[in-house]
This record gives structure tokens, C-alpha cells and sequence, in this order.
């Protein structure tokens, strides 16, 4: 038990330990992602305000353009010149040659220009074309009537079915592309509108240009439908070049993306929106970026950093956290098991050690190794033994002593009586001392009797000292129960018959013991001995009995004598108690023959108690094992 | 005891599992290639579905056999190219492009009879071919009496104007006049002039000569060997004699190795500037570069012109055709001369050649040389000139550009048509009713 409150106490302090640690880690480390949560978000926020600003000033830079084109002298006037029908075909056809050569030499120099187009102001229709298929009419455009208007005209961007060399020289189809319309006005008034298409991909080169510290910063212009219209060109990245040629397939965002699409939906014009929480971009990979809506359009600008680089240094630092986490558990479990080496052990060993003092074992010494506590503990529980154990000793020497002196002194007291009883009886014989007159003759009797008495007292005093120093030794032999009832009957009648009382023995059936006969007939010599101190004179009866109980023979003495008080019972098998002093004298007992009896019948593995009631007798049982019978019974 | 293992064990697995769950949180998560290709398909376009019933076909006519071979056979190559751009951009007018390609054998009767063949027999709706002068000659009255079209796509001495031909390539006015006036202006007024002995030198040295005469410059001698003819010592002789400022090369074919070999080896060069008419970026291959390096090639076209759309030509192009073509200008003329029908064909709305004519007369073009257009009353092509110079290592640098296109003039304002025509005839007959000298004819000094 000890043992296991030890180590529960040790787990639940590294328990708490590794709690607290945690917990002094987990306060670390959200103090230093919020404020690194706040630098990424004003990076993120600049960079996406920066990003949208360049845009709305690149389309700006890009209206001018188309719009210088459109007023440029040559230009006007050879579009005047096209619907010119006083022009000769020959005039027309110079007309078209400078338009071409223009155009040529504004493709050339305007990386973003893709393709113009001419129309006729009046119906719309395409009447000069440069890297243009003659398309829809414009003329239900928004931009074209802005143009026709006298302004400036930008489209929505749409998916261009005209393709476009792109960045590797190869033909792209699908390109997000916008239009931009501007009138073309001579002296006499609007002669067409120029639409110059812009591949809006090229926005990427020189503008969607970001400048921090993150290798994965990525940003993109999307329309409100989320579909990809620009991104940036990793200029610093051209070893990945090639690499990355994949991923210009990978026009659209996610599509499923939800969170991307609430974004669009919640943008606010000029107000970057900034998400550090991280989410899915199109890669699937955590991002976390910031979105603006670019002014004057419905487009976004949007700037994202791969979330595992953005929160990079705490990477590191979580992955500190756990090692010191690891590292602080394996040196508390380290500690523990020194504990439980250093404390738990010894004291576990001193519960061992004081059980074995309180079962009775002296001899084992305490020591215990650990702490200085511990070790001064077991050094005054070594103490402790030892004292005891010496006073142990001390008594049983005593003990033994004593019982010695009895022992001695019951031998020396009986020695002379020898010459006593052979006198008395000698001085009975008249042939030998003489005879003596009546009243002598008495005397001598008295005397006779008495040291009878005395010897027998002496015999009972180193009976019951013999056993309880266990220096008797009984017989081992067969007995038939029957025959040894009828013996005891025989022996002990006479006395009864004095007494003028029956003396009956009940015993039936052949049983077979292996025990000692003397002892035995001892026991029974004693107990009906005591009955017939107490049966009444002429009217008194004992009845004696023997019956095999499995493997014991059960016993009785049965007197219908005066009975015993509670009292008495609890004390009969005292050495030296009467149950009446006045019958002691009566006849000369020593008190000593019940505790012999029960000292006998315990020493042949036996029990003995009795029943008695006052007024109606007492019943005396003890059993007997009946031996190993099976075996031997041929031996006797 | 055991109660006391299995608790550690069971505090060190969750002490472990919740290292591992710290550790493994900021791991980067990346988008599987299922997705990536989901993407992809949501890019694919679909392939434009051809009508391949009623096709539009073109006859390729050039020699695949006999000397011109080398010349001519890399155009087929490149019109193949060009029908294939076509192809894949949706055809004309949504209908396939296909094609015949008949082989004129380096003899000029022959190209007149396959032509006839390829118009009657194959019914193609156009005709684009033919590389020398003769062969033109020889293929120009058929199409004129079966009324249909012939697209010519090589520089060519002028003189001629027909409604059945498109001419894509240079008239003199385009190549051989500027690069004479350039050189007056930049390299000397002391002209040389050689050739071979055909109507092309022949014409574009008269036109020079009359050129010439109007800027006050000076001849100081003109001299012809046979096509094919390697003797070149008395002309070098001659040169060397005469010390001219500038020699105007228009030999063709392999003569040139010969001539710029004993040029060399008589160290008239390096020394005397020569400007040559007829030598392509890719001939100059064959040459060895010693012989070659500091003199000048006059073009419309060459493939380092530095503008988007020749990037963008050269790129696609390049990359359907056999590897290490350099695109020269007679490539460049062949690609515009199916670029330009296509695009005729498209705004005339059928394949019918009359209308087709009728609506390649003042087309204009982003060409990969510049701006271009159809003269309508020419039919040649407004164009650019360039004169590039070769360089040590192979290569050509640009060095004059004229300022856009040059609009073309087939019969130089020098002489009346009818006197260009007079010229003409005098030299077939001269030659024995043929286009070219015959070979037993050493020499010519005129």
C-alpha cells in the first residue's frame, strides 16, 4: 500500500509539473504569436494596399496609352482616311500600311498590348484590325459606348478565345483579357473607336511586385468570381522557373472555396481585409493573406504567405516547446524513479522489518539505506529491536529459572519422602517395629496418608512443569478404546464405590487409536477423581464414554455433581484454583489436575472443554486424533 | 511493483503522444496531384473541330529534284509548317487545309506542265511556288489563261506585274536599288558588279546601272559567269585591276563559295566591301566564315529582327521545322504568301480565286519584317529592307533598317514599261529564246 501511494504521489507531481510547464510554455507562446500575428498583419495589409494601388495606377497608366494611340496624328488620320470614299484604293491601302506599321511599333513597345481594333463609330462594324479576328460586334459594350461618349472605356475581363503568346512563346488560349476603348477624333469630328486588347497577365511583369522577407509571398488579382487574372512573376525565383510552369495552369482559385468567396463578398473598397487564422488556397495548402479591392474595378488584389513560413519561428519554438516538454519529462521521470529508490524503498523496507518485529521475529536487524532521515529512523527502530530483544531474553531466562527452581525443588521434596511412607508403613507392620497402641496407629495412618498426599502433589507439580516445558514425551501406540474404557472403569471403581456411587461406562463399538495409554488414563484419572470430589455421597454417578468422530475419538466424563458457577469455568483450568477451598482441604487436591489434563490432551493434539450448570452436573468432552490407523494397525 | 512500470509506461506514451502531436501540427500539408490535374482539366481547351469535307487545297510547286533542290526544297518545308499553323488555328473559314506538291524539277517546262496539272487535274484552289525567274516566266502564261493564282515568294529582278501572280517577295526597288544606294552613300561610289548569268543578274544590274547613272556614281565593271561555274580569276583579276569601292554580288547558288574564295585568296578581301543579293543566313553555313566575315547580305528579312511578332514567328515556326533551319527571307515571303491567302480567303468569304484576287488587293499585314500590304495594282508587296553585316562567328548584325515599308515598284521609274519590256525580250532572244545563258557561253563581258 505504501508502495503505491508512493508512486501515485510521484505521477501526480509530474503530472502537475508538466501541466505547469505547459502551461508557462502555452503563455509564451500565445504572448509571441499575437504579437507576431500583428507584424504579419500590417505586412500583409501594406503589401495587398501596395499591390491594389500599383494596379489601379498600372490601368491608369494603360488608359493613357490607349488613349495617346487614339490621338495620335498619324493614327487619326489614316482612320479618316479608311471611310474616306474620295481616297483612291491605292490611298486606302498606304492608309492600312500605316495603321499596320503603327500598330507594329505600339505592339513593340506596349508589352501588355495583345491586339487593336478599329470600328466604325456609326455601326459598330471592325474596320482595321491588328492581331485581332474580326469578333462580336462591340457596339453594345459598355466601354465602346463610354468611348463613343467621348471617354474612356474599360470592359469587364473575360476569357479571351484568341490566343496569346505567352512568357514561353507558346499560343494560350483563354486568357483573362480586358478592353480598353477610346475614341479617335479628327478635325471634323469622330471618325472610329480604337479597342486595344490588354492581356491582363501581363499585369504580372513589373507590377504585381511585392517586396518582404517570405519566399512563399505569392500575389494574385482575381475578379469577383475568384478567377485568376494575374500574379506575381517570382522575379527572384528563376531557378524554379521551369518548375513552376505547372502551376500557370492553375488559373482559378479553389473554386469550393468558400472562405475565399466570402472575402470577395465582404471587401470593402480600400480597406485591406487581413486573415492571419490561416485558410485553404487553390494549392490546398494553409495560407494567410490580406485582401484589397482595387479601385474603380471589381477586381482584388489579393497577397498570401504559405501559413508554414509566415508562422516559421514559431515552428521553431513549438518545436522547442515539445522538446523542453520531453526533456522536462524524462528529468521528472528521472526523479521519480531516484525517489522511489531513495524514499519509497527504504521506507517500504522499514514496513517490512516492523512487520516482522510485531510477528514476533527479533533476530533480522534493521537497516535501511537513503536519505539522513530515513537512515536515522531505521537506525532507532535497530534500537528498538534490539532493546526489545534483549529484555525477551532477559524475562525468559528468568522464566526458565523458576521453572527450574520448582522443578529442583519438587525433586529435593520428594526424596524424602521415600523413608517417610517406607517408615509409616513399616511402623503399620507389627511383626516389624512392634506393635502400637490405637491412638499411635492413627497417628501413623495420618501421617501415611498425608505424605501419600504430599507425593502426589509433588507428581502433579513436575507433571504440569514437565509439560509446560514440553519436556514430556508421549507414547505412540496402539490403543483399542474399548478395552482401555473398561481398564480406567476397573481401576477407578473401587474409589467410587467408597464414595458408595456407580461409576458407569457407556463405551461401544470398536475403535482403534494410536495414542498414550498412561496419559490418557491420567486424564480420566483426574476427571472422575474431580467428579467424585463433587457427586453427592451414595446418590452420585459418573458416567464415562468414548465415540469416533471421523478421525478423533471424542471423550466424556459426565457427573451429576453440584455444577459449576461461570466463574469457576472461566478459571478451571488454572493451575492451582479450587472451586472450593473447602473441598480442597476436604480432599487434599492441589488444583493442578485439570490444567494437567488439558496439558496432556493438548500435547496429543487434542482439545478439552466442558458443560456444567450448577445444581445438575458437569459434563467433561476431549478429543483425541485417532493417528495414522490405516498403516499400522497390524503394529500393536 | 508492475503497477508502478505501468504507470511510467503509460505517462511516457502520453508525454510521447503529445510531443509528437506539438511536433506534428506545423507540418506542411500539400495539394495532391489528383488536384493539381483536376485543375488542369478545368484549363483544357477543347480541339477545334475541322471541316474536313469540303477542304481548301493548295498546290506546292517548287524542284525537288535537279539543281534548285537545295533551294527550294526547305520552302516546302515551310509552307507544310504554315498549313499546319493553319490547321491548328481552325483552318480557313473552319475548312481544312490540304495540300499537292508537285516537283518542277529545276526545269522550267516542267513547272509550266505541273502547274497546268495542278490546276486541272488536282483542281487546287492556289498555287505557291517557283524560286528562279525562268521558272516564273515559264509558269506565268498558264496561269493567266486558266485565270487563277500563283504565289511567288522570292526577291526577284521586277520588270513583270501580273493579275494572276502574287508576288511576296522583294521587287528591285525593295532590295537591289536600296542596298545600291546605301552603299553609295556608305561605302563608296566605285560600284563593281558580278553575277551569274541569267535574267535576274542580268535585270537587277541594268536597273542598278540606270540607278547609278542618275546619282553620279560609277561602274567600274560588270562581269557574268554561267550558273553552276567556279572560274572566278579573270573576274578577280579584274577587280582587282578596276580597285572598286563596292562589289554588288547577285551570284547564285554554290558559284559564290568559288568567288568569295578567290576573293580571298587574291586578298582583294578582306578590303573591298561586297554587298550579295542572293546569300541566305543558311548558306552561309556551307561557306567558310574567313571568306565571308565583314561583307554584307541584303534582305527583307531576317530571322534576328528583334520585334514581338518575328520572336513569335521564328518560335513557332522553328519548332515545326527541321532542327537548326534559320528562317531566311524567301521562308519568310513563303510563310506570308499562305498567311496573306488564308486571310483572303477568310474576308472574300470563298476559295473562288478571282475573288480571292480580288480581295488580297490592299490587304496589309503585321508581318514578321514589318508592316506589309498587297498593292492592289501590282500585286506585289509593300515591304522593309535591311542590309546586315556577317560577323566572325557566323552570325549576321543588322545594319541598316528602312524606315518601315517600301512600296513596290516593279518596273523602275529609269525606263518605260515597254522599254523594260523591249530589255527583256532582247535578252531571251539573246540567250536563244531562253531565260538564262547556256552553259557553253564562257563569258559575256558587256
Amino acid at each position: 500500500m505504501i508502495l503505491k501511494h508512493a508512486t501515485q504521489l510521484l505521477i501526480l507531481f509530474l503530472i502537475v509539473s508538466l501541466i505547469s510547464v505547459a502551461i508557462i510554455s502555452a503563455i509564451f507562446y500565445v504572448s509571441q504569436i499575437n504579437s507576431q500575428r500583428e507584424q504579419l498583419s500590417i505586412i500583409l495589409e501594406s503589401v495587398s494596399q501596395i499591390g491594389s494601388d500599383n494596379i489601379s495606377k498600372w490601368l491608369d497608366e494603360r488608359k493613357i496609352n490607349v488613349q495617346n494611340l487614339a490621338e495620335a496624328r498619324l493614327f487619326t488620320t489614316s482612320v479618316k482616311d479608311l471611310g474616306n470614299p474620295e481616297l483612291s484604293s491605292q490611298e486606302i491601302f498606304q492608309s492600312r500600311l500605316e495603321l499596320e506599321r503603327f500598330s507594329i511599333y505600339a505592339h513593340n513597345s506596349w508589352y501588355w498590348l495583345e491586339g487593336l481594333k478599329i470600328s466604325d463609330p456609326n455601326n459598330g462594324e471592325m474596320i482595321f484590325e491588328f492581331r485581332d479576328a474580326p469578333t462580336a460586334n462591340l457596339r453594345e459594350q459598355q466601354h465602346f459606348i463610354n468611348a463613343l461618349n467621348g471617354n474612356i472605356g474599360l470592359s469587364e475581363i473575360y476569357s479571351s478565345e484568341e490566343p496569346i503568346i505567352n512568357e514561353f512563346g507558346e499560343y494560350e488560349k483563354d486568357v483573362p483579357t480586358l478592353l480598353i476603348s477610346a475614341p479617335i477624333y479628327s478635325d471634323v469630328g469622330l471618325e472610329g473607336v480604337l479597342t486595344a486588347r490588354v492581356n491582363v497577365f501581363k499585369i504580372d511583369t513589373g507590377v504585381i511586385e511585392y517586396v518582404t522577407d517570405f519566399h512563399s509571398g505569392d500575389a494574385f488579382m482575381v475578379n469577383s468570381d475568384g478567377l485568376l487574372l494575374s500574379r506575381s512573376a517570382f522575379p527572384q525565383d528563376i531557378v524554379n522557373f521551369v518548375e513552376r510552369r505547372p502551376e500557370l495552369e492553375l488559373r482559378v482559385f479553389d473554386p469550393k472555396n468558400q472562405e475565399l468567396t466570402k472575402l470577395f463578398q465582404s471587401a470593402d473598397k480600400n480597406k485591406p481585409i487581413t486573415i492571419v487564422d490561416g485558410y485553404n488556397d487553390y494549392r490546398g495548402t494553409q495560407v494567410i493573406g490580406s485582401i484589397n479591392q482595387i479601385q474603380d474595378t471589381d477586381w482584388f488584389f489579393i497577397f498570401e504567405i504559405d501559413e508554414a513560413e509566415a508562422y516559421q519561428e514559431f515552428v521553431v519554438l513549438q518545436i522547442l516547446v515539445g522538446y523542453t516538454l520531453s526533456i522536462i519529462a524524462i528529468v521528472v521521470f528521472g526523479t521519480s524513479l531516484h525517489f522511489s529508490k531513495t524514499f519509497a524503498r527504504p521506507i517500504i523496507d522499514l514496513k517490512e522489518s516492523a512487520e516482522e518485529i510485531s510477528s514476533g521475529n527479533l533476530d533480522s536487524p534493521i537497516k535501511a539505506k537513503g536519505s539522513y532521515e530515513i537512515v536515522k529512523l531505521s537506525e532507532s527502530m535497530e534500537q528498538m529491536r534490539k532493546t526489545i530483544k534483549k529484555q525477551l531474553e532477559e524475562l525468559k531466562e528468568m522464566e526458565k529459572l523458576k521453572d527450574e527452581f520448582v522443578a529442583m525443588i519438587s525433586h529435593e521434596l520428594k526424596n524424602p519422602l521415600t523413608p517417610i511412607k517406607l517408615y509409616s508403613a513399616a511402623l503399620k507392620r507389627p511383626n516389624i517395629l512392634g506393635e502400637l497402641n490405637k491412638n499411635q496407629a492413627e497417628a501413623v495412618d495420618s501421617i501415611s496418608f498425608n505424605s501419600l498426599r504430599l507425593e502426589r502433589m509433588i507428581g502433579d507439580l513436575l507433571d504440569i512443569q514437565k509439560l509446560e516445558l514440553g519436556q514430556i514425551k508421549f507414547e505412540n501406540k496402539w490403543i483399542v478404546v474399548e478395552e482401555f474404557m473398561a481398564m480406567v472403569t476397573r481401576n477407578l471403581k473401587t474409589q467410587t464405590e467408597q464414595k458408595g456411587c456407580q461409576l458407569i461406562n457407556h463405551t461401544k463399538g470398536e475403535i482403534i487409536m494410536k495414542s498414550d495409554t498412561p496419559r490418557l488414563a491420567q486424564v480420566f484419572s483426574n476427571l472422575i477423581n474431580n467428579s467424585i470430589d463433587f457427586i453427592p455421597e451414595n446418590k452420585g454417578k459418573i458416567e464415562i464414554n468414548a465415540q469416533n468422530k471421523k478421525d478423533k475419538v471424542l471423550f466424556s466424563v459426565k457427573d451429576n455433581g453440584s455444577g459449576m458457577t461461570l466463574e469457576t469455568q472461566k478459571n478451571l483450568f488454572q493451575k492451582f484454583y479450587q472451586a472450593d477451598t473447602s473441598i480442597r482441604r476436604k480432599h487434599g487436591g492441589t488444583g493442578l489436575g485439570l490444567p494437567i489434563c488439558k496439558g496432556i490432551v493438548e500435547g496429543l493434539g487434542g482439545k478439552i472443554w466442558f458443560e456444567s450448570e450448577v445444581g445438575k452436573g458437569t459434563n467433561v468432552y476431549f478429543t483425541i486424533p485417532r493417528g495414522t490407523l490405516d498403516e499400522n494397525i497390524d503394529s500393536r | 511493483m508492475d503497477k508502478q512500470i505501468l504507470a511510467i509506461i503509460a505517462v511516457g506514451v502520453v508525454i510521447t503522444v503529445l510531443a509528437a502531436y506539438l511536433l506534428n501540427d506545423f507540418s506542411l500539408t500539400k495539394g495532391t496531384i489528383s488536384e493539381l490535374e483536376n485543375y488542369q482539366s478545368y484549363f483544357q481547351t477543347s480541339s477545334l473541330e475541322l471541316d474536313r469535307q469540303n477542304p481548301i487545297k493548295i498546290g506546292i510547286l517548287h524542284s525537288l529534284s535537279g539543281t534548285m533542290t537545295i533551294s527550294e526544297a526547305p520552302l516546302v518545308d515551310v509552307y507544310l509548317a504554315t498549313i499546319d499553323m493553319i490547321n491548328e488555328n481552325g483552318g480557313i473559314m473552319g475548312r481544312e487545309v490540304v495540300y499537292v506538291i508537285a516537283d518542277g524539277k529545276s526545269d522550267w517546262d516542267t513547272f509550266a506542265l505541273e502547274a497546268e496539272r495542278l490546276i486541272v487535274e488536282e483542281e487546287v484552289d492556289v498555287v505557291v511556288g517557283g524560286w528562279t525567274s525562268a521558272s516564273r516566266k515559264a509558269m506565268k502564261p498558264v496561269f493567266e489563261e486558266h485565270d487563277h493564282l500563283l504565289i511567288y515568294p522570292i526577291q526577284y529582278e521586277g520588270l513583270e506585274s501580273s493579275e494572276n501572280i502574287l508576288y511576296t517577295g522583294a521587287a528591285p526597288n525593295q532590295q537591289i536599288l536600296p542596298a545600291a544606294d546605301w552603299a553609295q552613300k556608305n561605302l563608296g561610289q566605285k560600284i563593281y558588279l558580278v553575277g551569274s548569268d541569267y535574267v535576274f543578274p542580268r535585270a537587277a544590274n541594268e536597273i542598278i546601272k540606270d540607278y547609278i547613272k542618275e546619282t553620279g556614281g560609277q561602274i567600274v565593271g560588270e562581269k557574268y559567269r554561267p550558273l553552276g561555274d567556279n572560274n572566278f580569276s579573270t573576274i578577280v583579276e579584274d577587280i582587282k585591276i578596276t580597285n572598286p569601292d563596292v562589289i554588288l554580288n547577285t551570284i547564285n547558288g554554290d558559284s559564290n563559295i568559288a568567288f568569295f574564295k578567290a576573293l580571298h585568296d587574291q586578298g582583294v578581301h578582306p578590303g573591298t566591301r561586297i554587298i550579295s543579293f542572293s546569300i541566305t543566313e543558311n548558306e552561309i553555313l556551307a561557306f567558310n566564315i574567313e571568306f565571308l566575315k565583314g561583307t554584307y547580305l541584303a534582305w527583307n528579312y531576317f530571322s534576328n529582327i528583334d520585334t514581338t511578332i518575328n520572336n513569335e514567328f521564328v518560335h513557332n515556326l522553328e519548332a515545326r521545322l527541321p532542327e537548326n533551319t534559320i528562317l531566311t527571307d524567301p521562308m519568310e515571303a513563303a510563310y506570308l504568301g499562305l498567311v496573306l491567302y488564308s486571310n483572303a480567303v477568310e474576308l472574300a468569304g470563298s476559295e473562288d480565286p478571282s475573288l480571292v484576287r480580288q480581295s488580297l488587293k490592299g490587304m496589309t499585314y503585321s508581318a514578321p519584317e514589318g508592316a506589309i500590304g498587297i498593292d492592289p495594282e501590282t500585286n506585289h508587296l509593300a515591304k522593309s529592307f535591311r542590309i546586315a553585316e556577317v560577323l566572325e562567328n557566323g552570325q549576321i548584325k543588322i545594319v541598316y533598317s528602312s524606315d518601315g515599308y517600301i512600296l513596290p515598284q516593279p518596273f523602275p521609274e529609269s525606263r518605260s514599261i515597254d522599254e523594260w519590256n523591249e530589255y527583256l525580250l532582247g535578252l531571251y532572244e539573246g540567250w536563244n529564246q531562253n531565260w538564262a545563258a547556256p552553259a557553253e557561253i564562257m563569258e559575256n563581258d558587256n
